[in-house]
């Protein structure tokens, strides 16, 4: 199942969205997080949804291997949405299973529960779009040069998107380590996928203590041969590629900001309380 | 009946991405008790994928591994029950050390049996013993052995289970070449003390020849030769071509015999040596 997980992976293409600029895609990402918690009722949110599943067919990544990598995520979203069942107590009670007490499953609690799970689908999916879609150069040039006005202030801002990009770029080879690890020790017998919850906690120390001790080994052999390249903060570099904005970004932005108005122009308006659908968090 | 059989296995990773790999294709081969296999295979061609189906870590997409007659993959128990009876010890098996001492990482096996105290401690010394890890050092954090002496505590943890079949995926992979010979011979003492069934993986056709009755062959996730060690040294031109090198005494003794000089085959450097000497003395004219 770990190994189902690609965010943070890039999968070289040559789709419109692997061709937007990556300074644009990442204002964009940006623009669409702050609409998805702006939306306050389930039109919006699906509109939300559409886009990004829209994004997604642009970018000819296969949706069957988004699945499977979200479905690893998906536990725990759905165990949070099954907490947000459990302790929202707003709204028409449901059903109440037990005749004493107060626990009763309510209409603010399922609302609560099915917006959770699809915001963060929708925002899972556009997020490791990014990654997918753009390479750790062009994602560390791009946060560079969107950070840029801040070296005004003296902050290292090249060091800081190295930083980013090094995290990213480990991402998979952490949870490729993290499956060796763990496919040693059940070679062992540690009982991580069999075995009670406790004795699953206890098996846990013998992939974390490993894969903490390699995590410091790779980190310091990365600095060595970034020393031994003669690695700086590159303070006077020119590039071999300048980035620069062309009309597949103004398109994207145009339609971007046009769905995001939309949506949340939704979520105040009367059609979605309406129908059966009100806005639930007020 | 085999003690371990594998009927047209077939195993890919990353299906739906563009990283789509079929590593493993189609497998079948069996191992007699008391045998001692190595599987050599170029970087890439599915040896280590090919390894863990065999003690239930990995179900194959098609196909059965059976042990003893009886297919591993039935259910969770049996897979469960498989990791014991064939003790796999992972290629670079030092980084998965993790316990405070050497004897308590040993140990870690055997305690998920569900072995009583004294039976663990007796494994641990047996094994430390086999492996040649010396005794003052069970008590010693792991991370302060040397290379070899981690790569022999790991080891050991996997022999301290006493499995059917002990497979070692590259257990010599980045030792300097005495560490190398110490981890060789002590494999080969293992079997010959206890009649051990072993399968090894290896890049090197030496190591292979030196040690095993029979050698695999991989190439691009699927098995292309299998024989003794003189079978599939005949075949150095396939060798080669998959990127597989034949020592270099080897080469000579084959050109040799195929210029008409009598001497028997020799694959490893000893042997070469000793047969050698033998036709020089005898005055032919070699
Ligand atoms: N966890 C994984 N996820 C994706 N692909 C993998 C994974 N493990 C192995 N592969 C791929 O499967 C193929 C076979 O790998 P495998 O590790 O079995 O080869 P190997 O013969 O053991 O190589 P080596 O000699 O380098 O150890 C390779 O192409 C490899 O990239
Ligand atoms: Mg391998």
């Amino acid at each position: 199942m770990i190994k189902d997980i690609t965010i943070g992976q890039f999968f070289p293409g040559n789709s419109f969205v692997h061709k937007l600029d990556p300074r644009a895609k990442i204002l964009f990402l940006i623009v669409y997080i702050v609409a998805l918690f702006l939306c306050r009722s389930f039109f919006s949110l699906l509109l939300m949804l559409a886009f990004s599943l829209f994004t997604v067919i642009l970018s000819r990544i296969s949706p069957k291997m988004i699945w499977k990598s979200m479905k690893a995520i998906l536990v725990i979203v759905v165990f949070t949405a099954v907490l947000q069942i459990v302790y929202n107590d707003k709204g028409d009670i449901l059903w109440k299973p037990f005749a004493s007490g107060s626990f009763a499953v309510t209409t603010g609690g399922v609302y609560g529960a099915v917006f959770l799970i699809v915001r963060i689908i929708a925002l899972i999916l556009l997020t490791s779009l990014l990654t997918y879609t753009t390479s750790a150069t062009l994602l560390t040039d791009a946060i560079e040069k969107l950070l840029s006005p801040l070296k005004l202030l003296h902050v290292p801002v090249h060091s800081l998107a190295m930083m980013m990009t090094i995290a990213l770029r480990f991402i998979p080879t952490l949870l490729r380590e993290i499956d060796i690890i763990m496919s040693a020790q059940k070679a062992r017998g540690a009982m991580l996928d069999n075995g009670s919850m406790g004795q699953r906690i206890k098996a846990l120390v013998s992939v974390f203590v490993p894969l903490l001790v390699s995590s410091f080994r790779r980190a310091s052999e990365l600095a060595t041969a970034m020393e031994c390249r003669c690695y700086t903060d590159g303070a006077n570099r020119t590039r071999l590629r300048v980035m620069r904005f062309s009309w597949r970004d103004a398109a994207a932005a145009v339609v971007l900001i046009a769905v995001s108005f939309a949506a949340v122009f939704l979520s105040f308006c009367p059609i979605s309380t309406i129908l059966l659908f009100q806005p639930v968090i007020s | 009946m085999p003690l371990l059989e594998v009927q047209n296995i077939s195993f890919g990773y990353g299906h739906h991405t563009p990283f789509e790999v079929q590593a493993v294709k189609d497998i079948s081969f069996a191992i007699e008790k008391g045998e001692c296999v190595a599987v050599i295979g170029h970087t890439g061609s599915g040896k280590s994928t090919l390894m863990q189906m065999l003690n239930g870590l990995l179900k194959p997409e098609s196909g059965q591994v059976l042990l003893n007659g009886e297919n591993i993959y039935q259910n969770k128990k049996t897979a469960a029950k498989a990791r014991f009876q064939v003790g796999l010890c992972f290629q670079y098996p030092e980084y998965q050390l993790f316990a405070e001492t050497c004897a308590e990482d040993i140990a870690f096996g055997p305690k998920n049996m569900g072995l009583s105290p004294e039976e663990i401690r007796k494994r641990v010394l047996l094994a430390s013993e086999i492996v040649g890890l010396p005794a003052d050092k069970l008590d010693v954090s792991p991370f302060d052995l040397s290379g070899g002496q981690k790569r022999r505590c790991a080891i050991a943890g996997v022999i301290a289970m006493q499995p059917e079949i002990l497979i070692l995926d590259e257990p010599t992979a980045g030792l300097d070449p005495a560490g190398r010979e110490e981890i060789l011979s002590m494999i080969g003492r293992y079997r010959k003390d206890r009649g051990a069934t072993v399968l090894i993986v290896t890049h090197s056709m030496e190591t292979a020849a030196a040690i095993a009755d029979r050698i695999l062959v991989m190439n691009g996730g699927r098995l292309v030769l299998s024989g003794s060690p003189e079978e599939i040294f005949s075949e150095s031109e396939a060798l080669l071509e998959m990127g597989l090198d034949i020592p270099s005494f080897a080469r000579i003794i084959l050109a040799l015999r195929s210029r008409g000089v009598e001497l028997p085959s020799a694959y490893t450097l000893k042997d070469a040596a000793r047969v050698l000497s033998d036709g020089l003395r005898g005055g032919g004219r070699l």
